[in-house]
């Protein structure tokens, strides 16, 4: 296939200057491909933001955008305002960061909730409505948020609903001493970044969501995956379970990986690789369960050891 | 999740409960409960219990336990209660084992199995505190109760029982352990010997449980023979404890002794049973001569047990006096019967036996008994009395008697009354009564213990008066005999009825009355014995024949007819309503699990690499419910099979399996190729020798 061709050129360009996280790149472009929005949660320093930037300058033509949000950042500054002009004496509208391909919202945990929430219609429903009208964001849209552990001083945990809007939550995690190595390396005198080129154009990059929209998936397999996403329903230690955007996600995010492995269907291993990104984020812990030190993506692991897989 | 737990082999649970059936004797029962539990093999539904659940089964287990042991304890086995209760435990903890076999997980936690521990955990979980719990599978500890209620079964004594434990026991250890046969051999031969070794324990415990029960409240009452304390010192102690309550009919008087045995002949100290020549063809081998009555009906369900040879349905219409007698009973147990008694009435018995010397001995159904006995027509059961056996006087105590006799100038008297009254004021004037004995004489000593008591101490026990009454009696040509019993003594005014308890036990003599015609029972003992039995009682005996009396009532009001069905039926309706009330909740509160991965495999969506699946368990344990079937076999990889053919394989099976698209042409014919080879490769290849290959 053609645009596993496209899919993988771009991931070794990305790989090329993300060094160490091959298996995380893989997880964001798919989301990318299948339509869906990442959160990148780790510690300080390790890669979130030139994992987006990487992204976004290999894809041609696309348009890139980035917020640094910060605690006074207004749902305004992200969405666009109406402005007066004294010319004329109409208002007019000036569109926000948010209508771009990419829209990268660093450390969006640092914004008040009340700022987060303005990215909820546009991930959800790829629209904006500022003052009454529509606007729709057609083509490509991407965020990519980063943000650093809730646990860390001067952030806004994001609300539920928000959580929920991205189809995956990934970690990166510290690389191993010989990949670090090399990304001391590849600094030396410039960041690898600067000199990137595109290898993807827009086009390109709407023509493997397609394909990867096309990858069959068996009924039982979507039997499978809704099981998955259900078992989280009724466990004591849960106290808000994963909603059926969780299942839809798991779905189109495993086509999208198995179009990279260059293959037309999806077979069990996909889903269960990408479950514990995909479901985990969006469950609430029990806070008896949350104190004694449980952990959420430990849970989805435990569910997809249990629930009886199609052999 | 934490570290494996291993459940006991499927179907080994269900053979065990079959085993259990048998040997308990309720098959019926064991085979539902093995359905129940290795159904959950078969039936998909599951409930996601959890340890409040646990605890809440385990309540259930300890009530029903109490419940079963109050039962079995009301139903008058004292000593046996507790191997009763076990044998039934299987059922009684079936509650815990359903948890365990139909809920989601394989493990429950101990915790949940103790009250206190149970609210620590809790406390713990509120306050978000970990606890480090000890999981188990509960199917082991119910394997060892089974095989142990196995041990304690009605049938568990025959050859069947050591084979089948072997079988089980060796069935759950290779089971766990899949290397070295030859240990495994010894150690399931070790464990049969243990398992030998701890079925006779059990049982000779249970007999010895059982004889204690014989040795309780029955003493001295065989019919053949009755050792006396004669010669003995010290003093005579004898248990408080209510053993009959007799209640008068319509005001008639109560009898004043209630004789359990009668004895002809005195040698050594003690009393025994001596059949005159003709007779004695028809002693059984227990050396008893017992006859057995035949029961007679006025009215349906009536039964009459008539004591006396020649007696007809008509002197059953003769008004005479009765009373009720009730009390424990067992199994060829003489009855405490007037001299004089006529008939049986209402007894539930499975038979009644008469002796010639008017012993009589009963068969219950129930180990507590109720009736009327009708007595006080002048005549008695026994047969006239045999010359031979019946004056004659051991030699060792022939010359006192003489001398005694001509002292009390008996063989002159013209009348039995005369002698009779000349004995008894002879003992009232010159002895006394003790229960303190001073006499140390051995058996067969001269002088004999009885010399001893006449002619120098004069004072001893009802044994003493009676044997040497007996035997004077007969020194003065009046036929005697030797009886034991008791005395009915105690009043209870507030219920009108009589109290007879082991200290009321008593000795006296019958003697022939040649000019009525008919045995008579004379008590030579001193009166005021009476007194001194009964001081020194418990300042507790109210509660202890409350509870006695309780449980007595309680017995014979569940086992009347009526009241049973009764019982039965308000037992079925709460035992009904609580099942149907636990079934409702638990059928809504159901899930249903897709079963075992290799039952659930679809016809249609079966590849031919599925057959690897056999052997490839052998290597690698059964494949975990989440694993892909394609990740398990590809541990294969490294050391048994060929890495290329095997993903070969394994993308043509998912290409089979998960592709909603029509298949490649000739990929089916190229898997099976594929998976044949595969299967032969594997099937050369040898398992590990680990321990435990499952992961």
């Amino acid at each position: 296939m053609i645009e596993t061709k496209l899919a993988n050129r771009l991931e070794q360009a990305v790989c090329a200057v993300v060094r160490g996280q091959e298996h995380t790149v893989r997880r964001v472009l798919a989301c990318m491909f299948s339509g869906g929005h990442v959160l990148l949660e780790d510690y300080p320093g390790t890669g979130k933001t030139t994992m987006a930037k990487a992204i976004a300058k290999s894809i041609g033509n696309a348009e890139f955008k980035r917020v640094q949000f910060t605690p006074d950042l207004l749902p305004s500054d992200i969405l666009g305002v109406s402005v007066l002009d004294p010319r004329t004496g109409e208002f007019s509208f000036h569109q926000g960061p948010v209508f771009t391909d990419i829209l990268l919202a660093d450390e969006i945990n640092r914004a008040s909730p009340r700022t987060q929430s303005a990215l909820l219609e546009a991930m959800g429903e790829r629209q904006v409505t500022v003052e009454g009208k529509r606007y729709d964001l057609d083509g490509v849209f991407f965020v990519i948020a980063t943000q650093n552990p809730v646990e860390f001083r001067g952030t806004y945990p994001l609300p539920e609903a928000q959580m929920d809007r991205f189809a995956m939550q990934c970690k990166l995690g510290y690389v191993s001493a010989d990949d670090e190595a090399m990304i001391l390396a590849d600094q030396r005198e410039s960041h690898p970044i600067e000199s990137m080129q595109p290898v993807l154009t827009r086009e390109e990059l709407l023509s493997i969501s397609a394909a990867s929209r096309k990858i069959r998936f068996s009924d039982e397999l979507r039997h499978y995956a809704v099981s998955l996403v259900a078992a989280t329903r009724g466990i004591p230690e849960i106290q808000l379970a994963a909603s059926p955007r969780a299942s839809l996600a798991l779905m189109k995010i495993s086509q999208a990986i198995s179009l990279f492995e260059g293959r037309e269907f999806v077979v069990p291993e996909a889903i269960q690789s990408v479950a514990e990104d995909v479901i985990a984020h969006r469950l609430i812990l029990a806070p008896e369960s949350k104190y004694s030190g449980m952990d959420a993506r430990q849970v989805v692991r435990d569910l997809v050891a249990k629930v009886p897989v199609p052999a | 999740m934490e570290t494996t737990v291993h459940p006991p082999p499927r179907l080994l649970l269900g053979a065990t409960l079959l085993f259990w059936g048998a040997m308990s004797g309720h098959p019926l029962m064991g085979l539902a409960v093995a359905l129940l539990i290795e159904g959950a093999n078969w039936i998909r539904f599951r409930w996601n219990f959890n340890s409040v659940a646990c605890s809440r089964a385990w309540r259930i287990s300890m009530l029903l336990i109490l419940i079963a042991g109050v039962l079995i304890w009301l139903d008058g086995d004292r000593y046996t209660a507790l191997p009763k209760l076990i044998v039934w435990l299987p059922m009684l903890l079936l509650a815990l084992q359903f948890v365990q076999s139909y809920g989601l997980s394989d493990r429950m936690p101990l915790n949940s199995f103790s009250f206190f521990s149970h609210l620590h955990r809790e406390r713990n979980r509120r306050l978000g505190l970990g606890d480090s719990v000890i999981h188990f599978n509960f199917g082991n500890p119910y394997f060892i109760v089974a095989i142990t209620a196995s041990s304690l079964g009605i049938n568990a004594q025959q050859a069947a029982f050591l084979p089948g434990l072997i079988i089980l026991a060796g069935w759950l250890i290779f089971s766990r352990v899949k290397s070295r046969p030859f240990a495994l051999v010894a150690v399931v031969i070790l464990a049969g010997l243990v398992g030998l070794g701890g079925q006779i324990g059990m049982r000779e415990l249970y007999n010895w449980t059982n004889d204690r029960n014989a040795a309780a409240g029955y003493a001295g009452t065989d019919p053949t023979a009755s050792k006396t304390s004669i010669g003995s010192l010290g003093r005579i102690k004898q248990s408080p404890e209510m053993l009959w309550r007799l209640k008068t009919v319509d005001g008639a008087n109560a009898p004043r002794l209630l004789r359990l045995a009668t004895y002809n002949r005195y040698k050594g100290i003690t009393w025994k049973n001596e059949l005159p020549e003709e007779l004695s063809e028809e002693i059984d081998e227990d050396g008893s001569n017992f006859r057995n009555l035949g029961t007679r009906e006025l009215e349906i369900s009536d039964p009459y047990y008539l004591l006396r040879e020649k007696m007809t349905t008509k002197d059953l219409l003769k008004p005479l006096p009765a009373f009720h007698l009730r009390g424990a009973s067992r199994s060829e147990a003489p009855l405490p019967l007037p001299g004089s008694a006529s008939s049986l009435r209402r007894f539930d018995l499975d038979g009644v036996e008469i002796n010639p010397l008017g012993t009589v001995r009963v068969f219950p159904k129930k180990s507590i008994i109720d009736g009327i006995v009708r007595w006080g027509d002048m005549a008695a059961p026994e047969s006239p009395p045999w010359p031979e056996q019946d004056l004659e006087i051991n030699i060792l105590e022939r010359a006192t008697m003489q001398e005694i006799a001509e002292k009390l100038g008996l063989r002159k008297l013209p009348t039995t009354a005369a002698k009779v009254a000349r004995i008894r004021s002879w003992f009232q004037d010159e002895f006394s009564y003790t229960l303190y004995l001073t006499i140390g004489q051995a058996r067969f000593a001269k002088p004999t213990a009885i010399t001893v008591f006449l002619t120098k101490e004069k004072r001893g026990h009802c044994e003493y008066f009676a044997t040497a009454a007996t035997l004077l009696l007969r020194e003065a040509g009046v036929p005697a005999r030797y009886c034991v019993g008791y005395a009915v003594m105690e009043r209870d005014a507030e219920r009108n009825e009589f109290i007879i308890r082991g200290l009321h036990g008593h000795a006296w003599t019958r003697l022939w009355d040649s000019e009525l015609k008919r045995w008579t029972d004379f008590d030579p003992t001193p009166a005021g014995w009476l007194g001194m039995e009964t001081s020194g009682e418990s300042k507790f005996m109210w509660l202890v024949d409350g509870y006695q009396r309780f449980k007595e009532d309680f017995f014979l009001w569940r086992n009347r007819p009526a009241n049973r069905i009764g019982a039965t039926i308000i037992m079925w309706l709460l035992g009904g309503g609580v099942f149907l009330f636990v079934a409702r909740r638990l059928w809504r509160s159901k899930l249903v699990i897709s079963g075992d991965s290799t039952l659930s495999v679809a016809a249609g969506s079966r590849t031919p690499l599925h057959d690897l699946e056999r052997q490839a368990r052998r290597i690698l344990g059964p494949r975990p419910p989440g694993t892909p079937f394609a990740l398990w076999l590809r541990r294969l990889a490294e050391n048994y099979l060929p890495p290329d053919e095997l993903d070969e394989a394994l993308s043509l099976h998912q290409r089979l399996r998960f592709d909603p698209a029509p298949p490649p042409p000739d990929g089916e014919s190229r898997l099976q190729t594929l998976a044949f080879g595969l299967t032969a490769t594997l099937k050369r290849s040898k398992p590990p020798r680990t321990a435990s290959p499952r992961r």
